[in-house]
């Protein structure tokens, strides 16, 4: 398993022990035939771009419960996109992607700071500027928390904590 | 042929049953298909597809768009090359009623629009292929037994949106009660010209006539509850005017 794919896993299995549904979403899960991707590939177009820069992960509650006006607050902040970056390198057709395509949706960039050894994300519309991408700055365990996912925030900071060590070891 | 399409269920199958004649006949003419949309992108993930199938999810566009992902991914090798995204749709509920053809043509500012004109589609899927993917990379080829052309396609980019239903649920509409968007087919391409004035392909014509065989045979859906049968019977005389393999109820009870 490449590198990518391995943190990939592991951030998956954090969603999940958190009471996230996650699914891989990546250019290779969303086109399984290699043959048919690697004919993508060999495109450079908006249309071929959205496949080869599709996010890591799309990630969602378990269930949605409550009222109608609870529900609806779930479904807009809890449904997401994760794109996985161990860099702030966006190259100019990713971000114009990113900004054409995915700007009426929610994606989380998930920064692996390997300085650090942690996790930090932020949504890709507050952090993109003049064609660049800045540093996201929220810890996991805020925005996690801040989900209501019946966690307290010992449980979430604990489960963080345990995936944070394997996803640097 | 009887479409049984008086629920969701089977105008999803006849939808099927169409890409089933479709993708040979567009692998035979060049095209790599695949297959897309959130069956393949969530295969894995049972839990996912069942809750996106909850009505609330229309109110997270993050979701609609993995939802209404369109149905392929298409490549056309050659001296027009291109990749794009394809869904195969079929149109089976023409409007029965004159007065409500009327309105459309009055809101719309069409005054020629016809009943063999007005296709639909699912409004959600509209709004994904308008939003989520470059327009002029996405093309609808949708089948229609109530036009002379059969079967159309265009670039999305290049289809006339006339019409929008803007609630989440229409309970006026029979079966899943999906809101829609009308299309004016009026303005499509029939499909061998799409192709042949868009990717040069030149169609294997007795093939494709089988096809547009095939399509004549779709029964005419009605309109649960809303249409009686004497309603029924009026649009499916006019509609015999232009498209005179539609059958009537005696020639559908003869099995004509």
């Amino acid at each position: 398993m490449n590198f990518m794919k391995n943190k990939q896993q592991h951030i998956k299995g954090m969603f999940k022990e958190l009471g996230l549904l996650s699914s891989e979403y990546d250019f290779e899960n969303i086109i399984p035939n290699s043959n048919f991707r690697n004919e993508v590939s060999k495109f450079n177009t908006e249309a071929s771009n959205i496949l080869k820069f599709s996010p890591e992960l799309f990630v969602m509650p378990s269930s949605i419960r409550g009222n109608e006006e609870e529900k609806i607050k779930i479904v807009k902040n809890n449904i997401f996109f994760v794109k996985i970056i161990t860099d702030l390198k966006f190259s100019k057709e990713e971000l114009e992607i990113y900004e054409k395509y995915y700007k009426n949706t929610k994606v989380m960039i998930l920064y692996l700071d390997f300085n650090k050894k942690s996790l930090f994300l932020d949504n890709f519309s507050n952090l993109k500027t003049r064609g660049k991408i800045k540093s996201p700055k929220q810890n996991i365990i805020d925005f996690v928390y801040n989900m209501n996912l019946s966690k307290s925030r010992d449980e979430v900071k604990e489960i963080v904590s345990k995936w944070n060590n394997l996803i640097f070891k | 042929m009887d479409t049984n399409t008086t629920n969701n269920i089977g105008r999803m199958n006849l939808t099927k049953r169409l890409e089933e004649v479709l993708k040979p006949f567009l692998i035979k003419e060049g095209f790599l298909i695949e297959d897309f949309g959130y069956n393949v992108t969530l295969r894995n993930n049972s839990s996912m597809r069942t809750i996106l199938k909850k009505l609330i999810i229309k109110k997270s566009l993050t979701a609609l768009m993995v939802k209404f992902g369109p149905d392929f991914i298409c490549i056309k090798k050659g001296d027009k090359q291109e990749l794009f995204f394809l869904d195969i749709k079929t149109s089976i509920t023409p409007i029965f009623f004159d007065s409500y053809i009327e309105k459309l043509r009055n809101m719309a500012k069409l005054s020629k629009l016809s009943r063999e004109d007005i296709g639909e589609i699912e409004r959600e899927a509209w709004d994904s292929y308008n939003n989520f993917y470059p327009r002029n990379n996405v093309i609808i080829i949708i089948a229609c037994p109530y036009n002379p052309n059969l079967i159309l396609a265009e670039r999305i980019n290049n289809i006339l949106c006339f019409y929008r239903f803007e609630k989440d649920t229409n309970i006026e509409a029979g079966g899943s009660r999906t809101p829609h968007v009308n299309i004016h087919l009026g303005k499509m391409r029939r499909l061998d010209v799409f192709l042949k004035e868009e990717f040069g392909v030149e169609v294997h014509s007795s093939e494709f006539n089988e096809i547009l065989e095939f399509v004549k045979m779709w029964d005419i859906n009605k309109s649960m509850r809303r249409v009686n049968w004497k309603q029924y019977d009026n649009a499916i005389k006019k509609l015999k005017q232009t498209c005179p393999w539609i059958k009537d109820r005696t020639e559908r009870k003869l099995n004509l």
